[in-house]
């Protein structure tokens, strides 16, 4: 039963990635059509996650430091994210592994990274 | 097989193995029987398994014996605190008070020690919070990361019932922020640009 969960999770989520490389290899961003931030679009201000579709999109067909220009903030989120994925999802195995990366000071220290950004790219 | 539990904050027992099927034995429930070296998670215990995966709940309902069953847990959890202890048998509280202090989510030293809940810290679904940061749903997502960062500090301050609603606010901040960050974002940019 347990597998059979993990099997189908892992599935859809392989299926949804699929879907989303495929249509950022094909279509750039900077045409237009692509999905407009909502805080960008209400405010006028860059979000910290600004960018990163047109960055996806050059890094797919391998122009990083394009890529780095539209929003360098995803070069270091992204594998954050993942990494935090996987030690949530393995934290029966590494207990304490896991505890020490989600202590308090750890979070507000990745939070603040996020807020200093935000300001800092609006300048 | 004799069992005992220990349920409410003190070791009762003991029971028959069908008996916990009537007791609220969940995998985190520390047991002891005959044979185990320390008091042990029943989740951790392989006899313990037509517990949890169903096994043991049908074998009973092929000959059902509802009156014979339920008062004799009634009977055995009356009985319970005057359970007759074997001798080699180890000292509950003082395995849990060990394992506390064996706690990874435990501060450190240089915080004042508290008594922290024996189970493990609410998921703080910090993945999803930064993944979110960089998917334009940005004021919520701070929001969820805030969330986590309450999670764990209730937590390590010893009050499970903050840190789990906490936790679930994590949850909800990060399922409202992917709907609403991504809904009206499908549609403006198909009203206005396609």
């Amino acid at each position: 039963m347990k597998y059979a969960a993990a099997g189908l999770a892992l599935t859809a989520c392989a299926a949804v990635l699929f879907g989303v490389v495929a249509y950022y290899y094909g279509h750039d961003p900077s045409d237009g059509g692509a999905p407009v931030c909502v805080f960008r679009y209400l405010t006028g201000y860059d979000c910290p996650g600004c960018g990163s579709q047109r960055a996806f999109h050059a890094l797919l067909h391998g122009r990083v430091a394009e890529a780095w220009g539209y929003n360098p903030f995803v070069f270091f989120a992204v594998p954050a994210a993942v990494f935090y994925v996987i030690v949530e999802a393995g934290r029966r195995r590494w207990p304490r592994f896991h505890a020490g990366l989600t202590r308090p000071a750890v979070l507000l220290g990745i939070l603040l990274a996020i807020a200093a950004y935000w300001v800092a790219r609006n300048l | 097989m004799k069992v005992w539990v220990y349920l409410d904050g003190r070791q009762q027992g003991p029971f028959e193995f069908e008996q916990l099927l009537d007791l609220p034995v969940d995998e985190n429930t520390k047991v002891w029987y005959e044979g185990l070296p320390r008091w042990c998670a029943a989740g951790e215990l392989a006899e313990m398994r037509p517990l949890f995966d169903g096994s043991l709940l049908a074998s009973r309902s092929v000959e059902p014996q509802p009156d014979a069953d339920t008062s004799a847990a009634g009977q055995a959890a009356s009985d319970a605190g005057a359970g007759t202890a074997t001798a080699e048998e180890p000292a509950v509280e003082e395995q849990l008070r060990a394992e506390a202090d064996d706690n990874p989510y435990a501060p450190g030293r240089r915080m004042k020690r508290r008594e922290l809940p024996s189970e493990p810290c609410p998921s703080t679904y910090i993945g999803l919070s930064i993944f979110l940061a960089i998917c334009c749903c940005s004021p919520l997502s701070i929001g969820a990361l805030a969330a986590s960062i309450c999670t764990t500090s209730f937590y390590q301050s010893g009050n499970m019932a903050k840190a789990r609603k906490a936790s679930e606010w994590a949850a909800w901040l990060i399922m409202i922020s992917i709907a609403l960050g991504f809904l009206p974002v499908m549609l403006l940019s198909s009203v206005f640009q396609g």
